[in-house]
């Protein structure tokens, strides 16, 4: 069973009357304990890709299905259901919030979920930090990290929820190369323990990494 | 960095973020219109404030009982009294005729006139001519704004501006005045030898000529009076209270209660009482009181909206972080930086104020407007006769920007602008690019 | 998870700014509010305690206007007219009756007179000074303060409301991103926006009471009483409605919700 699948996705934008196509005739589909690369020149559509398997935007046509169940026709309340339960996000600029700590970064996707309790949450975090191995930086602020750490941060956050699915969008693109590989070695790690784990990125390095490479372009999967 | 370009950079800033720059200039508009609005306030009561205080009517005690025989004792007593301007007998403080003249006419008005007495001390200051000095006879001061009429102003007789006759147009001519008794009517030439302010007097229709001259002509009436009053002229009338215990303490009055309002019955000659004039009834007291709450409720929204355009700068500055440290990276110093953000702001501030000038108008002929409506409307009932009344009298108050306040606070306005900018952005820059662009 | 929220925007040093900004507006939103209170009671001191009584008291100045027991009944009916009765005054060669209405104070004199007006009863006053006339003068200068203070100080408020949701915007695209729904990041925002609101309008509040209980009485030497009612709707009003318009039907700020 396949965790995600597009049939004939279409996106198209209309800019002052003038239609854009994005993605054109995708058909893909995206299984478990696989970790796929989406690579491509800029512009050609990788992340709205992402962006409408993370359910963040919407097909102009088609099919999204996650788990067999179709996506496009749901209520904003399931959309978000599906998003805090399935899948974990993880962006090139981190996005943590710069006023809360590792501790409470990570800890901010579980208080929506009713599978946790107060003591249930402390000991996830818990795990979570010696996963990513910041236990001396727990109370610090994103601004006092690296951008390693940052990123580690935003990679514990995203499996806070035990999601099956991780999209990570250009991850180790603010990263050196001792970092990069370090991330890239976590999302394997995580891909091989079951997880369906999808990477966008301009960098070789990941192919290195990746079971399957797709390639978009000019918003046609290769 | 050349001017030219420091100008262009600024301008293309100011297209940068436009929601931003337009919310800001809403601000700064409104601020500077409050800030304008608050100098309208307290420019236009104090003028008028000022003019009551310099109306004579306003400052003259009457009218008083007194003796003939024992008038000299008693005028010479209260000259000596400071503060003290003119006094004035029965013959000398009004014509006791109707007065008419028919160089005064216009647009319906009677030609209808209340001459007052005047020596060289309570004489008006004129602005063309010269004073009544105590020699002269047959002579006249007019106001720069004449409104001659058997009617007062009021809301049944509203006054246009086209109804005014202008007095300049008397100087150094004749003005004839038909003085009419029951029994005679004489007709005397005066000549125009001065011209007062009618702004700021408050005093649309009193001409003076000599006391003596009065005088003269009550003789020339053959005025037999059947009582003895006489007024009392003082400087100020902030004095009034001093004058009058000055009065009471040398005996030649039994009470020193003042009332504010001509009562129509003046038969109780014991007690002195101002003649207030019919320009307005709104009292001083009230008057300030007003404009203090008013300048105080102004100021208090100016602070904090501001306080809220500081902040608002503040924020706009934190979310354009970024603009700064590329900035930064593509080489600019810190002090260019500062001047092409601070020319933005000035930008920003001068097209406000420029707005704020035309809203503030704009806000003046909806006042405006709104006025002559209630004003035009009919009305029913006490209270909504007594709002229209009060309506018709603030209307009248000058509507003027002080030219020295608008600009002293609007340059203050934008200095304090730049100077939060700068301070904002000063401790930006001082930080590493790595800092400012996280 | 609404702690968390909460500790988050105020550790943002710009909202701190914010909270004094409202602590300012509550104050002198709270203050106008209660100036027609302020000015009526400096005004009151300056009539003297023993024309107070005459101060409040109409009389019914058309002498051909007799009113029978059930008329006093009903004048007796409107409010704020405590008391009617008819005052009977000895004079040289016969006897003037004159029928008196008792107002409950004299401040509300006028309008009982426009009341009585609108019936055809046209009446005078017992006592009217100078104070007494001004403040007839001076409110419709009130009001204008008042409704200006107000109006003034929601504008402040509701961009206040605009730019703190401005700088949350990331925050809160974030919380979508991690599985929040539209309707929880709006809970979010408005207890946000309102945690920070209530801790400037409580210590706002606390120094509007010190200056109106103490600092202005002693300075104007009379004694003030808050109108409760008055204040809680109009503090509430000024602080919902901006937060409806900032917030809007669904999560406004956020115009889209990609990263």
């Amino acid at each position: 069973m396949s965790k995600i699948e597009i049939i004939n996705g279409y996106k198209e934008y209309l800019k002052k009357k003038e239609k854009i196509s994005v993605l054109d005739n995708i058909n893909v589909k995206f299984e478990k304990e696989k970790l796929y690369a989406i690579m491509g020149e800029s512009g050609s559509g990788k992340t709205t890709l992402l962006n409408i398997i993370g359910t963040l935007d919407t097909l102009t046509q088609g099919k999204l299905l996650i788990n067999d169940k179709e996506i496009i026709n749901l209520k904003d309340e399931e959309k978000a259901k599906i998003r805090m339960k399935e899948i974990g996000f993880v962006f090139q600029n981190f996005y943590l919030n710069p006023n809360m700590t590792v501790e409470e970064n990570i800890m901010q996707p579980m208080y929506i979920n009713p599978e946790y309790n107060r003591i249930s949450m402390e000991e996830k975090t818990e795990e979570l930090i010696k996963m990513v191995g910041l236990e001396s930086r727990r109370t610090h602020y994103p601004k006092e990290l690296s951008g390693g750490e940052e990123q580690r941060v935003a990679i514990a956050r995203a499996l806070a929820n035990n999601p099956e699915i991780i999209l990570a969008d250009e991850p180790t693109g603010n990263l050196d190369k001792n970092n990069e590989i370090k991330i890239l070695e976590i999302l394997k790690d995580l891909s091989q323990k079951g997880r369906c784990v999808i990477i966008v990125s301009h960098s070789n390095k990941v192919i290195e990494y990746a079971d399957k490479v797709l390639n978009l372009k000019e918003g046609k999967l290769e | 960095m050349k001017v030219k370009t420091l100008f262009k950079l600024a301008v293309q800033r100011l297209k940068y973020n436009r929601k931003r720059n337009f919310i800001i200039t809403i601000l700064m508009m409104l601020i500077a219109i409050i800030i304008l609005f608050l100098g309208m306030i307290q420019y236009s009561i104090t003028k008028y404030v000022e003019s009551m205080e310099n109306n004579m009517e306003l400052r003259t005690l009457g009218d008083y009982l007194y003796i003939p025989s024992k008038y000299q004792e008693i005028k010479n007593t209260i000259n000596n009294i400071e503060n003290v301007e003119m006094v004035v007998d029965e013959f000398e403080r009004t014509i006791h005729a109707g007065q008419e003249s028919k160089q005064l006419q216009k647009n319906g008005t009677t030609g209808t006139v209340f001459l007052k007495p005047a020596n060289s001390k309570s004489c008006p200051e004129v602005i063309e001519g010269r004073k009544i000095s105590n020699n002269d006879k047959y002579v006249i001061i007019l106001p720069n704004k004449i409104y001659a009429n058997n009617q007062i102003e009021g809301v049944n007789n509203q006054i246009k501006e086209s109804d005014y006759i202008s007095g300049e147009d008397f100087l150094g001519k004749e003005l004839s005045i038909e003085f009419k008794t029951d029994e005679k009517t004489e007709i005397i030439k005066f000549e125009v030898i001065g011209i007062y302010d009618s702004e700021k007097y408050n005093d649309v229709s009193t001409p003076y000529i000599p006391m003596n001259t009065v005088k003269m002509i009550n003789e020339q009436l053959g005025y037999e009076p059947k009582a003895y009053f006489m007024t009392i002229v003082v400087d100020k009338i902030e004095n009034l209270e001093k004058v009058q215990k000055e009065l009471y303490n040398a005996g030649i009055i039994q009470e020193t209660k003042i009332e504010e309002e001509a009562s129509e019955d003046t038969t109780d000659s014991n007690i002195l009482e101002t003649n207030f004039s019919h320009v307005t009834n709104i009292s001083l007291k009230t008057l300030n009181i007003i404009k203090n709450v008013l300048v105080v409720a102004l100021l208090s929204s100016a602070i904090i909206l501001l306080f809220l355009l500081i902040i608002t700068n503040i924020n706009k500055t934190y979310l354009l972080k970024t603009d700064l440290g590329i900035l930064k990276i593509e080489g600019y110093t810190n002090k260019d930086i500062q001047k092409i953000i601070i020319l933005e702001n000035i930008f920003l501030c001068l097209i406000s104020i420029i707005f704020a000038f035309i809203g503030f108008k704009i806000l003046q002929l909806i006042m405006n407007i709104i006025f002559e409506n209630i004003i035009q409307t009919n009305t029913v009932g006490i209270t909504a006769m007594a709002i229209k009344e009060q309506i018709y009298y603030i209307s009248k108050i000058p509507q003027s920007l002080d030219i020295k306040f608008s600009v002293i606070s609007m340059a203050l306005f934008v200095i304090i602008e730049i100077a939060s900018t700068y301070l904002i952005n000063k401790k930006i820059l001082k930080k590493n690019i790595k800092k400012i662009l996280e | 998870m609404i702690n968390l929220q909460i500790k988050s925007i105020l550790k943002n040093k710009i909202n701190l700014l914010y909270i004094i900004l409202f602590i300012i507006v509550f104050i002198i939103i709270n203050l106008a509010i209660n100036l027609p209170e302020i000015i009526y009671k400096y005004y009151d001191s300056k009539i003297p305690e023993e024309y107070k009584e005459q101060a409040r008291t109409l009389y019914i100045a058309d002498g051909n206007i007799e009113l029978t027991n059930e008329d006093m009944e009903n004048l007796k009916k409107i409010e704020h007219i405590q008391d009617v009765k008819i005052k009977t005054l000895g004079m040289q060669d016969y006897e003037l009756k004159l029928t008196n209405i008792v107002v409950d104070d004299w401040k509300n004199c006028s309008k009982i007179q426009n009341i009585l007006d609108n019936q055809g009863i046209l009446t005078g006053r017992e006592y009217e000074d100078d104070w007494i006339k001004g403040y007839e003068k001076i409110n419709i200068f009130m009001n204008l303060v008042v409704y200006m203070s107000i109006i003034i100080g929601t504008f402040t408020i509701l961009i206040s409301y605009i730019n703190i949701l401005k700088n949350e915007k990331e925050n809160h695209k974030l919380l979508y991103i991690l599985g929040y729904s539209k309707s929880k990041i709006r809970y979010i925002v408005c207890t946000q926006i309102l945690a920070i609101t209530i801790i400037g309008f409580f210590i706002g509040i606390i120094i509007f009471d010190i200056i109106f209980q103490y600092v202005i009485p002693n300075i104007l030497n009379i004694e003030l009483e808050q109108d409760m009612y008055k204040s809680i709707i109009i503090n509430i009003l000024v602080t919902i409605i901006p937060l409806f318009i900032a917030t809007g039907k669904s999560t406004s700020h956020i115009k889209d919700f990609k990263m």
